[in-house]
């Protein structure tokens, strides 16, 4: 030893391990807090001089310890796994919230909604053809007929409330994502900042990934990380962040022929120069597919529904004659869509008027009321149509749940993993204690050592046989 | 890798497991509280398409139920009106044939033509039986008769039907001319009951013991009409009586189908709940001790 560089060795040792046990302070300090990742100290050998020089080649004992860097314990590609997951199992449980909004309105079974209001119908024309001429029993036909009109009715109004819904959700995942975006762009201003200082990050990038979490989540989009710390985030093709800047995004109504029917538009996010973006993923995506895809296809379904109901009653009561014997008359008018759903104009509240008989018949002839009864069990009927609706609807409602639990458990999984990397075990941390204070203690007996060492050469030196 | 078990982690594992045995909880709670198996048809899909179908079923039975009680009350009706023709035209051949015996005075036929006159009444009285304010023989008219008082026919031939099953109508009403005979003026023994017996009236008011005979063979013709028309009453009766059993019986099947698949199995829920309570606490309890662990209750 050429002279007592021990002593700076043992001094490093104790700053070191000092750091330590501050991080591990850290740590434990933050075990639950959300989104934070553990800290580790990554540790190194201070090199000695090596042997290449004519003067070298006997020391070669190191010079101490030093920290290499202190870092964030993470997996990129579980970090990616987990946003991701999140955002589809976002997707498909809005996807499913829509469909059980639905379902809720629409789906009975049989006891309630126009499922009950039909097969009422159907006994109301049933008792009609026991007593064609009692007025009393031809105004229950024609109050049932309205129930129909008003289940109907009620149907596409509750449609249209989902799918409105829908609609003001989309402004709301909107503004958010924008504010989140700003956010992170800010954020990461501070960082690139930060680390041009040579401060440390860290708790600033914890922070800002925990914005990313949430904008993917709402968005999805691909997310990397640039050299200088900061992300850059783009959704289909856009941009959304990066640089420091965040891109705004805006909803749009758009006419979209398929949707006009039903009487709203089509909901679409644009960039600021108007471009369309097309959102697969997070809870946009599935907010999209909710108010542009589900209630419209439910609804196209509710309008074929509803011109089929209209159809089979309107054929079968053209041919019969009321009680003042005419005949042709319309029983249902679904001309303005099931919105408008009702009884026609023909013979609402006019009861003497509905058909009962043909026109070849007596003035209590039966044979059209008992057609119009026989709709009810008809395989091919309104009925059997409607039952057809709900039970898909079930059966999709079923499925899209099955669905989005299966993506929640993956969200789930892939969001342990992540903190199985990245979280904190009080254990780990723990025996790290024990380990850094002894290793503190070792320096600190170390240093006494070399004191003491010292002390013999200093003041013993030369007191030999004295 | 995912072998470390992390403080955040450990939260929030026994958070989701704590949330998912609430929510069985929850369901065994809710089956047994509202009595219904299904909140929505999407928890079952298929047993709600069998649901719905039953309902619709049982719906229609109820209806068919109601019809064959109407069908019943009109066939009564028509039963007892035919029984009660039945018997005035058997006493009106019983007088007919004192009418014709020799010994029988001329103030004794006319007697006896008035009171074949009142029968002709009473059997026009009961062809214009009526139900529900229709008369019974009177095909499908709006008239409130089916005969007016001279005995001719208002009516019309339409029938009346029932629908009693899925592809089973029965006729209940019975139109006058096939019961009481096709007004004939010209021939009055061959032309409607009313006719029949009012000439038979004036040939015994005349003394016409040869038409007189005509006149029972004519009533016998009436008569045997009626009795067709009672056999054919008893037939659709008896179709009805055991179209109606089968109803009944479906009805009580139907209910029970229904039940299966719509209401709650209390025993299974009360088994579900309870393993479900079992759960949630066994949950709760490991989440309490497993997150009390650790290693800091083993340092000093």
């Amino acid at each position: 030893m050429a002279d007592f560089a021990s002593l700076n060795t043992a001094y490093t040792g104790l700053s070191t391990h000092q750091r330590r046990i501050d991080v591990i302070g850290e740590n434990i300090a933050n075990a639950s807090t959300p989104g934070y990742r553990r800290r580790r100290v990554d540790l190194a050998a201070i090199e000695g001089p090596n042997g290449i020089g004519v003067f070298t080649g006997i020391d070669r004992a190191g010079r101490g310890v030093e920290i290499r860097s202190i870092d964030q314990v993470m997996d990129p590609l579980l970090e990616a796994a987990a946003r991701d997951g999140a955002a589809h199992a976002a997707t498909l449980g809005i996807r499913t919230e829509a469909l059980e909004q639905l379902e809720a309105a629409w789906g009975s079974f049989g006891d309630t909604g126009i499922s009950a209001a039909l097969d009422a119908l159907g006994t109301a024309f049933d008792d009609l053809v026991n007593d064609p001429g009692d007025l009393a029993v031809r105004t229950v036909v024609l109050q049932r007929a309205e129930a129909v009109a008003d289940a109907v009715r009620d149907a596409h109004a509750a449609g249209l409330d989902v799918q409105r819904g829908l609609d003001g959700r989309a402004d709301t995942v909107v503004s958010r994502v924008n504010d989140l975006s700003a956010a992170i762009a800010a954020t990461d201003a501070d960082i690139v900042a930060a680390r041009a200082a040579g401060a440390d990050g860290a708790s600033l990038e914890d922070a800002r990934d925990r914005l990313v979490d949430e904008l993917v989540s709402l968005v999805g989009g691909d997310v990397r990380v640039d050299d200088d710390g900061s992300v850059s985030i783009s959704v289909d093709g856009l941009r959304l962040v990066g640089d420091g800047r965040a891109e705004t995004l805006t909803v749009a109504r758009v006419a979209d022929p398929a949707l006009a029917v039903h009487g709203f538009d089509r909901v679409e996010i644009q960039t600021t120069s108007g471009r369309a973006l097309t959102i697969r993923r997070g809870d946009l995506a599935g907010t999209l597919d909710g108010a542009n895809g589900v209630v419209g296809d439910q609804l196209d379904a509710l309008v074929g529904f509803t011109t089929a109901l209209a159809g089979a009653y309107n054929t079968a009561h053209a041919l019969g004659a009321g009680l003042d014997g005419t005949a042709f008359r319309s029983f249902f008018d679904a001309t303005g869509g099931p919105g408008s759903f009702a009884v026609h104009a023909d013979v609402a509240g006019q009861p003497e008027r509905i058909g009962a008989r043909s026109l070849g018949e007596g003035s209590l002839g039966t044979s059209v009321a008992e057609e119009l009864a026989a709709l009810a069990d008809d395989p091919d009927g309104p009925t059997a149509a409607w039952d057809r609706i709900v039970t898909e609807l079930a059966a999709t409602t079923a499925s899209a749940r099955a669905r989005s639990d299966a993506a929640g458990v993956n969200a789930a999984s892939a969001e342990a993993a992540r903190t199985a990397v990245s979280g904190v075990s009080l254990d780990e941390e723990m025996t790290e204690l024990i380990s850094a204070q002894r290793a503190y203690e070792a320096s600190a007996r170390m240093i006494s050592t070399v004191d003491e060492m010292l002390n013999t050469l200093i003041n013993n030196t030369g007191l030999v046989g004295r | 890798m995912t072998g470390r078990v992390t403080e955040l982690g450990n939260v929030n594992r026994f958070t989701d497991w704590g949330a998912s045995a609430r929510q069985r909880l929850a369901k065994a709670e809710q089956q047994i509280a509202s009595g219904r198996r299904y909140e929505r048809p999407s928890e079952a899909p298929v047993q709600a398409g069998e649901i719905l179908a039953s309902r619709h079923r049982l719906a229609r039975l109820e209806q068919f139920v109601r019809n064959q009680t109407n069908a019943n009350e009109w066939l009564q009706t028509a039963d007892s009106s035919l029984q009660s023709g039945v018997a005035a035209l058997t006493r009106a051949r019983t007088l007919a044939l004192q009418a014709v015996n020799a010994s029988t005075s001329g103030e004794g036929r006319d007697a006896i033509a008035a009171e074949i006159r009142s029968v002709a009444r009473e059997v026009l009285a009961l062809a214009n039986t009526t139900i529900d304010g229709r008369p019974l023989f009177g095909g499908t008219t709006d008239s409130s008769a089916a005969y007016d008082d001279s005995g001719a026919y208002l009516g019309d031939t339409g029938g009346v039907r029932r629908r009693i099953d899925d592809d089973l109508t029965i006729d209940v009403g019975a139109n006058g001319p096939a019961v009481f005979g096709t007004s004939n003026a010209a021939d009055p023994y061959n032309g409607s009951v009313f006719e029949a017996l009012e000439e038979l009236a004036v040939r015994i008011e005349a003394g016409d013991v040869d038409g007189g005979r005509d006149g029972i063979e004519a009533i016998d013709a009436a008569m045997s009409r009626l009795q067709t028309e009672l056999g054919r009453i008893g037939g659709v009766g008896s179709r009805l009586e055991a179209v109606a059993e089968a109803a009944a019986d479906e009805q009580v099947r139907m209910i029970g189908r229904l039940s299966d698949r719509e209401d709650t199995d209390i025993a299974a829920a009360v088994i579900s709940l309870r393993s479900a309570e079992a759960s949630y606490e066994a949950t709760l309890a490991a989440s309490a001790r497993a997150l009390n662990r650790s290693l800091l209750d083993f340092l000093r």
